[in-house]
């Protein structure tokens, strides 16, 4: 009687840690190299300097005294958890992130730079 | 007696078999987008921080918009829980159909620093909010919008 139950017990506790686990990557990639700010200069280089280091920007915003050229790249890591009972999700999108702001004359006034991709990581919700 | 143990065991049966064959699930997710937004308070002073100052400490904002005579600067975080819980239990060898039910509670917040420019690039105004500090279910279901 007492071996049918560890038995018992140990089917149950096989059966409801049996699972699955997945873990995915998705990239939106943008090939920009934010070593080559240094050839930069603000108040000097104008909108198609930055565009031949850079090729074509993500996006264009118009703003009240001039333009933004946006660069952005994104890196997505998942991971899904199926048990018996329970399914856990987790993603997490992260980016690199840069911005050119312009005067009227499409010369460069200010730039700035976000490196985040790399903290993307895998795990389980908290 | 016997029927008793036999009707006890029979019920442990199904429930074992319904909670086995994957009827009654509970999901957790969670996504994230964009880096926690810190606030330097004592770096963003109304009136007086210039536009290369905020995006030296910054970074690169996530959204950048003209409002007006003046440029927005977005820093943003997006925080997403969601929870479900379905049971279900499949009459389809013993009857046509069957029957299942689910709820789920999704929670989207926001964790945004908005800076706003005038046309000379001096902060001229700056709000912002932390939506993460909200609990999840307390905020849920609040009735409040």
């Amino acid at each position: 009687m007492r071996l049918i139950r560890y038995i018992a017990i140990i089917l149950m506790i096989t059966t409801l840690l049996s699972g699955c686990l997945v873990i995915g990557k998705n990239k939106e990639y943008q090939p920009f190299d934010s070593t080559e700010l240094g050839k930069l200069v603000p108040g000097q280089t104008k909108a198609t300097e930055v565009t031949e280091i850079f090729g074509a920007p993500s996006k264009v915003v118009e703003l009240a005294n001039g333009n933004a050229y946006v660069y952005k790249r994104t890196v997505t890591k998942g991971t899904i958890c199926w048990l018996v009972l329970l399914t856990l999700g987790n993603a997490e999108k992260q980016h690199d992130q840069l911005v050119f702001f312009f005067d009227l004359e499409d010369t460069l006034t200010h730039y700035g730079l976000s490196l985040d991709a790399d903290k993307a990581k895998y795990g389980l919700p908290d | 007696m016997d029927f008793r143990i036999n009707s006890l065991l029979v019920s442990i049966v199904f429930l074992v078999n319904v909670l086995l064959s994957g009827c009654v699930t509970y999901q957790i997710s969670k996504y994230v987008e964009g880096d926690e937004v810190i606030v330097p308070k004592e770096e963003l002073v109304v009136g007086k921080t210039t536009l290369e100052e905020a995006l030296s400490v910054l970074g690169a904002p996530d959204k950048v918009a003209k409002v007006g005579l003046q440029n927005l600067l977005v820093y943003e975080r997006a925080l997403l829980y969601r929870n479900r819980i379905k049971v279900g239990i499949p009459l389809s060898q013993v009857a046509r159909g069957s029957l299942s039910m689910a709820g789920y509670g999704t929670l989207v917040r926001y964790d945004s620093l908005a800076l706003f420019f005038n046309t000379e690039g001096i902060l001229s105004h700056k709000t912002f909010t932390e939506g993460s500090s909200h609990p999840y279910l307390k905020t849920l279901f609040s009735d409040k919008q």
